[in-house]
């Protein structure tokens, strides 16, 4: 009994240590707090679950990073209809907020929601400054391929936010 | 690019959403899943409540039907089916654990969801409707048992009705359980087929070769499970009759 309370202790410490990286996984695979809340429980559900078999094997965050994207991307909404009347990029996660950045921020998630589910896990870990290696870890492909990957992901969300400021 | 990385730093990532504590995990422990892992976890939890019920089901026809050799051999076949079931279950349900651990990179992760949903589902889903039958029959029993404390004469509508009831029950049960998850297996090929072309390739060729395999066992399973349910029918209409 003492042992599952200390397990769920060191659980939760987990969780308010790396709630910052949840959420902004949640934020690039959701477009509306509701699909966020949603997949925020599942991931947080199934670090539970594999929390229990983690055997520090490999690197802690590669081992977060797994399961929180794996999870995210085989994630599928629970409102059918909804999907077809969201627009991709009209995210209420920044409604009520005003400041200078919040234009770049919203514009930065525009331009991420036209990408696969594979290559936002991918510029994730880019934009949480990952190195290489620990992207192809996390993701199962070579440290060429995530390079490769890498400059297309950018050169197209470059365009994409080149022609949003244009517009 | 560093304007990327800079407005990613100043996400108000928190917006909207709660901290997390002791209740929530056990709330979401409890809660509904979206991901295709949960999903195919929540269809073995529903299935292991079905065979909860069978269970009781078979337990107390055997305590009601104790003065009835011929029902209470019938349950008796039921109860051994039900173990077969049973088992078997755990072990797809131990297999599934092991296809689904998230802890793996994505691409084993998707590859070993797809290996399991393309290859071992159907067996699941056969193993499914199995429990429905282990559910229906002894339930009907139980009913007749209940309502007028022993067993019906059957007229020939009865026994229609009822096998109908019984094959609707195990076939459409078991071709839903297996549209279901035809919408997921196109998700993780499409998400596969964006990680890596060779992915999808390399998945597609191993489940090619196990399908092979177990083509086999699938036509003897078929068979066993038509050779009961025809056993079953013609032991009810003997004792009916």
């Amino acid at each position: 009994m003492d042992q599952q309370r200390g397990h769920k202790g060191a659980f939760i410490q987990l969780m308010e240590k790396n709630r910052g990286i949840i959420h902004k996984i949640c934020l690039m695979y959701t477009s509306n707090l509701a699909d966020k809340e949603d997949l925020y429980q599942e991931i947080s559900l199934q670090l539970w679950r594999s929390f229990r078999t983690y055997r520090s094997e490999s690197k802690f965050s590669t081992w977060l990073y797994r399961v929180a994207l794996n999870t995210a991307i085989s994630s599928v909404r629970k409102d059918r209809k909804r999907i077809e009347t969201v627009q991709l990029g009209q995210s209420d996660h920044f409604v009520g907020r005003d400041s200078e950045q919040e234009g770049m921020t919203q514009m930065l998630f525009k331009a991420v929601s036209s990408l696969n589910k594979v290559d936002r896990a991918i510029i994730l870990l880019w934009l949480e400054e990952k190195k290489y290696a620990e992207i192809s870890e996390v993701m199962g492909i070579s440290q060429s391929a995530v390079s490769v990957r890498l400059v297309r992901i950018r050169e197209r969300l470059k365009s994409i936010m080149k022609n949003l400021e244009d517009e | 690019m560093n304007d990327l990385r800079k407005g990613w730093e100043n996400i108000d990532e928190f917006a909207g959403i709660p901290g997390i504590g002791i209740t929530s995990v056990e709330k979401f422990i409890k809660g509904r899943s979206i991901s295709i892992a949960g999903k195919v976890r929540g269809f073995f939890v529903r299935d292991f409540i079905f065979k909860s019920l069978a269970f009781v089901f078979i337990v107390s026809n055997l305590v009601l039907y104790r003065n009835d050799p011929e029902i209470w051999l019938i349950n008796a076949i039921l109860g051994v089916l039900w173990i077969i079931s049973t088992l078997l279950g755990i072990k797809f349900y131990k297999e599934f654990r092991r296809s689904a651990d998230p802890a793996r990179s994505s691409r084993d992760n998707l590859s070993s969801l797809l290996t399991f949903l393309r290859r071992r589902f159907p067996y699941v889903a056969m193993n499914a409707a199995t429990t429905y039958v282990c559910t229906f029959l002894p339930g009907i029993l139980l009913y007749f048992v209940a309502a007028y404390g022993y067993l019906q004469p059957f007229s020939t509508e009865n026994y229609l009705v009822f096998s109908f009831l019984g094959i609707l029950g195990t076939v459409s049960g078991y071709v839903l359980d297996i549209r279901a998850v035809r919408h997921h297996i196109q998700h993780i090929k499409i998400c596969l087929s964006d990680l890596n072309d060779n992915a999808l390739a390399l998945a597609s060729e191993n489940i090619e070769m196990k399908r092979k395999m177990d083509h086999l066992i699938t036509i003897l399973i078929q068979v066993v499970i038509l050779l009961l349910f025809l056993g079953f029918i013609a032991l009810f209409k003997s004792i009916l009759t």
